[in-house]
């Protein structure tokens, strides 16, 4: 997902505020392949400010 | 204006040993976080969740567990200490989640037989809980003798527990709803 885009949250439909960016491990060789070599594999965390949900995905882009 | 959410801070019985004074000490905790206003919380104990041994991290996940780390506010880890370290058992049914630790509070309540009362296994414990994204605080609670401080029931015979439950709870509660903001109201600047 790219950065620019927001979440909606999966439980309420709010949307989302993203509040941590972290390095993760690849979960896959071909994700290990195509990393960007800067900072690695990012997963953004969303938490629904109404609902309190957590949700995340991978940053790309 | 509505109600806010009370917290849910759920108290983690870190080993699955039979015998273990850990879940004594879990109870006890359990009781002080159980009379706070405003907060909700359930023991979790390790060796109910039925994690899967044949294969270690998010994919060992079950729903049950993810859904109350999703939900938790703040987490209270009990953790015996063996051999100077964590139980392998705690290690690995916390490494069952991820993203629903991130930007969430935790303390750390340690248990020996002897008299440092876990320090050492909470010094080995803190890097772990980084990389978990959780926010550590600096109030401990270290139950120390743990054969001796706790009746054949499990009452906690040391009154001077008390207080030290309390401090370490006053400053978990202040950490759990600071990051609750943060979490819910702050936005990250993604550069």
């Amino acid at each position: 997902m790219s950065k620019a885009e927001t979440m909606i949250c999966p439980k309420c439909g709010a949307v989302m505020n993203c509040h941590a960016e972290k390095p993760v491990d690849p979960a896959s060789a071909e994700e290990a392949r195509t990393a960007e070599h800067g900072v690695g594999i990012l997963e953004e965390t969303h938490c629904c400010p109404r609902c309190g949900a957590v949700a995340s995905r991978r940053v790309t882009g | 204006m509505a109600e806010p959410r009370p917290l849910f801070i759920p108290v983690i019985l870190g080993t699955v040993r039979k015998g273990r004074r850990s879940a004594f000490a879990a109870q006890a905790v359990l009781e002080h976080v159980r009379a706070r206003a405003g907060v909700e919380t359930e023991l979790i104990d390790i060796a109910t969740l039925g994690l899967a041994v044949d294969d270690e991290g998010v994919r060992t996940k079950t729903a049950a567990f993810s859904e109350k780390m999703a939900r938790a506010d703040a987490l209270v880890v009990v953790t015996p200490e063996y051999n100077r370290g964590y139980p392998g058992s705690l290690k690995h049914a916390l490494d069952s989640c991820l993203e629903e630790y991130v930007h969430k509070a935790v303390g750390i309540v340690g248990v020996s037989a002897g008299p440092w009362g876990g320090t050492r296994v909470i010094e080995g414990l803190l890097p772990v809980m980084r990389e978990l994204g959780l926010v550590t605080i600096f109030w401990d609670v270290n139950f120390t003798h743990a054969f001796k401080i706790f009746d054949a029931e499990g009452k906690l015979l040391d009154p001077a527990y008390g207080p030290r439950i309390e401090k370490f709870l006053s400053e978990l509660v202040w950490m759990a709803t600071t990051l609750r903001h943060g979490r819910e109201s702050v936005a990250l600047e993604r550069v």
